[in-house]
């Protein structure tokens, strides 16, 4: 298979299964909760549903309004050709960005929105002012795990953090990457809103990131709406692939390494939803002043990942 | 193999450590301190069976029977009696105190690196001023005694680690002894004056 | 045998206070009788367990006439007390005779753990000595003290620790020498937490406010005293001159600090506290200077000295008018008319322990100024301190002493102590300035 056409079934797999995975977890849920649950191709036809509606621009929107949910969609249509989600070698854009490139591409999604929707109406600039308080609490995490990686396999390239941890059984186990997969994990809760920090509907009291949306309908809410479960599917992938389980990405483009690549991350993603839903039904939502704890804690763990990488003078040989 | 374990579960210690600090609420702390006597206890037996010393041994079973299970329930009983610690909140300054905490780690370790550039002996020299914080951070009484349960965990942490001190087990009887009498005092004063909260430790 | 006498005598005697509970005071007192006797016959003893030289032995001595002064004058008070105990009292004498068998230990001890464990000991027993009145600030003050005590002793142990990876040994008289900073640094602040050195004297007003005299003052002349010595022999071995700078750093300070203390002072007891702690202050610097000149140390030790007999003296004279007249404060008694022996036996201490020209703790501190000398900066503040604490704290003792009032009486019992302390320090002063002279 050609390398272009990787990419773009890359890009093709996370718009496709975002939607799924989403479905999966609320119909776990259901399920632990004793409920029957949704149909997990339920967020399908939500997308689809509002795909058909009517839209309504209001009349004190900005110039971005329109345009950040479609900024927005494409940044993270940009994300999986620059990061390891079924294919472990780098694509042909792939040598633009590391890490840090990948972070500013998350940063431009968010901005874009924040800028669009922070004077637009209560509840959106609600949304708007939170999700830039706590993103600036959750940024400095975000920048000390990459360093981990980065002390641990030396480079900030997403493919070769990849490959060195999945040659490097040993390091696995070792408390800095141990520490690092809890801090990213943290942050990975925070991002994609799961419990601890904010919970699923528009409960104005703890919304974060759905409450920007509160004023798109139509076509710009099925994108907010599917670039949301898109960013939650690229850092799943991300956290998966470098951190936390780095085989059984496909190390060749051949159509069958291909295909299993996709299932293996499937079957990877399903035990992290398991997770999330473990996470989901025994913790109870921080109090919204809280989160700065919940943050802190992460960045201790980062922190400290670092520090036990003097300590135990690197990773174990 | 045996090395990486000693080293996670000295990641571990600190991490309770650092929960001792972050935590707003006397009884879950009590109960991480437990956790973290046990670890160390983990820790000495597998150093004392590596280094055939049998006083290792002995010592983790005096953490395991005072600072894992006496004082803890000792500690626990009081806070059930005094029924407004089960849900109060001692300290809610948790992200200053963690922040805090992590430059004190970081300035113990270039700290001891300075002086002992060989020496393996950071974790509880870290752990040793991760004590020091809970007892000067913390107002109550049963929250600078975990302080100070922290503290001589670290001690004798070092104790086994730095160097293969010949007197340790009598040092750690004895600071079973004062963390004894330190958990005799709270009870004494409780049962007289209600909580021992001190306002702050000046003279 | 006569090192293993100091430490059997008083264990015996606390498990006969406990056992036969009349005898408690008979016991307490034959057995600090005998320790003052077998402490004069272990000077120079070297085995394998125990290494005295004059320091030790004079720390030793020290703990053992005041723990003898202490017990007698504990015949007094604890009859007096009317509140309710926190002790029943055949236990605060048992307790005292371990506190005066376990600062022995740590004075007597060649192996560094072990004096540390001796150190350790003491502030088990003395926080429960401290809490003999029941109530809720005596009980904060033991809280405090044991907390900080024990902190601090912990940092202590730390240096020990690395001081046996550094030196492969604990035994201080073998040790060698090598120049261990951090080894130095910590057991300064770890054993100079009871010693009451400067971050870390939080404890020692509290703790000496609260307790009875008779704690206060073997807490203050010897407990201390036997701190600086568990320090003195971690800093023989690794010795080199920042310790010592940092030494004399921290002696300065204190000293310094606990002068200025003293002036707003409201409390006896705190009053004479803070006074200890500018003592030890100077005495540390005398410690720390003894590393470019040896012959300082035996001023220290002369300070020393006048300063546990002094010091004792005044706690116990603060008994007397806080038994007497009932009050904790600094008022304007008239205490020479009111107690005419305890008013001249304070007025006399407290002009020894400031360092007053005729006593012995003039000559003391002069050596040890004179040896400062080598700081510039050092000598001033020193003096400062000096002249400060000898005029804040004189001032204080005299507005206690003169003035009106009518006579009190007082048990014969009560002024035994302050006065034969007082013959004590004035007769080592004599001698000292008749060898001078």
């Amino acid at each position: 298979m050609n390398l272009q056409v990787v990419n773009v079934v890359q890009v093709l797999v996370v718009m496709a299964f975002s939607p799924l995975m989403v479905g999966i977890l609320k119909k776990i849920e259901a399920r632990i909760e004793s409920r029957k649950g949704i149909s997990v191709f339920q967020p399908y036809y939500d997308i689809a549903k509002f795909f058909r509606k009517e839209l309504i621009i209001p009349k004190n929107a900005n110039a971005f309004f329109v345009i950040a949910p479609i900024v927005s969609f494409s940044c993270y249509i940009i994300l999986p050709m620059v990061l390891p989600i079924v294919y472990g070698n780098p694509c042909p854009y792939a040598p633009m960005v590391d890490f840090l490139g990948g972070a500013f591409i998350f940063a431009l999604a968010s901005f874009v929105s924040t800028i669009a929707t922070a004077d637009l109406s209560y509840y959106t600039s609600i949304g708007a002012s939170r999700a830039v308080t706590f993103g600036s609490f959750a940024e400095p995490t975000l920048i000390m795990v990459f360093f981990g990686v980065a002390l641990i396999t030396k480079t900030n390239n997403p493919f070769i953090t990849n490959h060195v941890l999945a040659k490097n059984v040993h390091w696995i186990i070792s408390p800095t990457h141990l520490l690092i997969v809890a801090a990213f994990f943290m942050l990975l809760l925070f991002d994609t809103g799961k419990i601890p920090v904010e919970s699923e509907g528009l409960m104005e009291f703890g919304m974060i990131d759905e409450g920007k949306m509160m004023e798109y309908s139509s076509t710009l809410y099925a994108l907010s709406k599917w670039g949301s479960y898109m960013k939650s599917f690229i850092l799943m992938s991300v956290f998966l692939n470098v951190f936390a389980f780095p085989w059984g990405v496909a190390m060749d483009t051949s159509v069958k390494s291909i295909i299993f690549g996709t299932v293996t991350l499937l079957l990877k993603m399903l035990c992290l939803i398991l997770c999330f839903a473990f996470v989901e039904e025994t913790f109870a939502k921080l109090r919204l002043f809280k989160l700065i704890d919940y943050l802190t804690i992460s960045f201790l763990l980062a922190i400290l990942s670092i520090v036990s990488f003097f300590i135990f003078g690197g990773v174990p040989a | 193999m045996i090395e990486a374990i000693v080293q996670f579960i000295g990641v571990l210690i600190l991490l309770t450590a650092f929960e001792i600090l972050a935590q707003s609420y006397i009884r879950p702390m009590i109960n991480t301190v437990a956790i973290q006597s046990i670890l160390l206890a983990v820790i000495m037996v597998i150093t004392g069976i590596l280094e055939n010393r049998l006083d290792f041994i002995i010592l983790a079973v005096l953490t395991i029977a005072v600072r894992g299970i006496a004082i803890p329930e000792v500690l626990k009983k009081d806070v059930k009696k005094h029924g407004i610690w089960v849900y109060r909140e001692v300290g809610t300054r948790v992200p200053s105190l963690v922040i805090v905490g992590l430059i004190l780690s970081i300035v113990g370790y270039v700290i001891y690196r300075a002086a002992f550039s060989v020496m393996q002996g950071d974790l509880p020299f870290i752990l040793f001023l991760l004590g020091f914080l809970v007892i000067i951070a913390k107002k109550n009484a049963l929250a600078q005694m975990v302080g100070y349960i922290v503290e001589e965990n670290a001690l004798l942490y070092a104790g086994i680690t730095i160097s293969h001190m010949p007197l340790i087990l009598e040092a750690g009887i004895f600071l079973d002894l004062l963390a004894l009498v330190l958990a005799g005092v709270i009870l004494a004063a409780e049962k007289d004056y209600g909580v021992l909260e001190l306002e702050e430790l000046v003279g | 045998m006569y090192a293993e006498m100091l430490l059997l005598t008083p264990i015996l005697a606390s498990i006969l206070c406990v056992v036969i509970p009349k005898t408690r005071e008979a016991v307490s007192l034959i057995s600090s009788i005998v320790c003052v006797f077998a402490s004069l016959h272990v000077i120079g003893l070297k085995n394998e367990w125990f290494y005295i030289d004059t320091f030790s032995a004079v720390v030793l001595i020290l703990i053992q006439s005041i723990y003898f002064l202490s017990v007698l004058y504990s015949l007094y008070f604890v009859r007096v007390v009317e509140k309710e105990l926190f002790l029943r009292r055949r236990y605060y004498y048992a307790l005292i005779n371990l506190f005066a068998m376990s600062m022995s230990f740590s004075a007597m001890c060649r192996n560094l753990g072990l004096v540390w464990v001796g150190l350790e000991a003491t502030t088990i027993v003395s926080a429960l000595l401290i809490v003999l009145e029941r109530n809720k600030a005596s009980i904060e003050a033991a809280w405090r003290y044991i907390l900080i005590a024990s902190s601090g002793l912990g940092i202590a142990l730390f240096s020990l620790i690395l001081f046996h990876r550094v030196f492969g040994t604990l035994d201080w008289v073998n040790a060698g020498s090598n120049k261990a900073l951090v080894v130095a640094a910590l057991a300064l602040i770890g054993f100079g937490t009871k010693v009451g050195l400067f971050p870390s004297h939080t404890w020692l007003p509290d703790a000496h406010g609260i307790a009875p005299p008779s704690v206060s003052a073997m807490l203050s002349a010897t407990l201390l005293p036997v701190a600086l010595l568990a320090y003195y022999k971690v800093f023989i071995p690794s010795c080199n001159p920042s310790v010592a700078y940092l030494t004399c750093f921290f002696g300065v300070t204190t000293a310094l600090i606990a002068a200025l203390l003293t002036i707003p002072q409201k409390k006896i007891k705190r009053l004479f506290a803070y006074s200890s702690m500018d003592v030890m202050g100077i005495a540390t610097v005398g410690v720390g200077l003894s590393a470019f000149n040896p012959a300082v140390l035996k001023a220290v030790m002369l300070l020393l000295v006048i300063h546990a007999f002094s010091k004792a003296s005044l706690f116990f004279t603060g008994g007397n008018v806080i038994t007497a007249l009932k009050t904790h404060d600094i008022e304007k008694f008239g205490l020479i008319n009111r107690l005419p022996a305890t008013g001249i036996a304070m007025i006399i201490s407290a002009l020894a322990v400031t360092g007053a020209p005729p006593f012995a703790s003039f000559v003391a501190e002069l050596i040890i100024l004179s040896a400062s000398l080598r700081f510039p900066a050092l000598t001033a503040l020193l003096s400062t301190a000096i002249v400060i604490a000898f005029l804040s704290i004189n001032y204080h003792v005299v507005r206690m002493c003169f003035g009106e009032g009518e006579k009190v009486k007082l048990s014969v019992l009560a002024d035994l102590a302050p006065l034969i302390s007082c013959v004590v320090f004035v007769v080592i002063s004599a001698v000292v300035l008749g060898g001078l002279m």
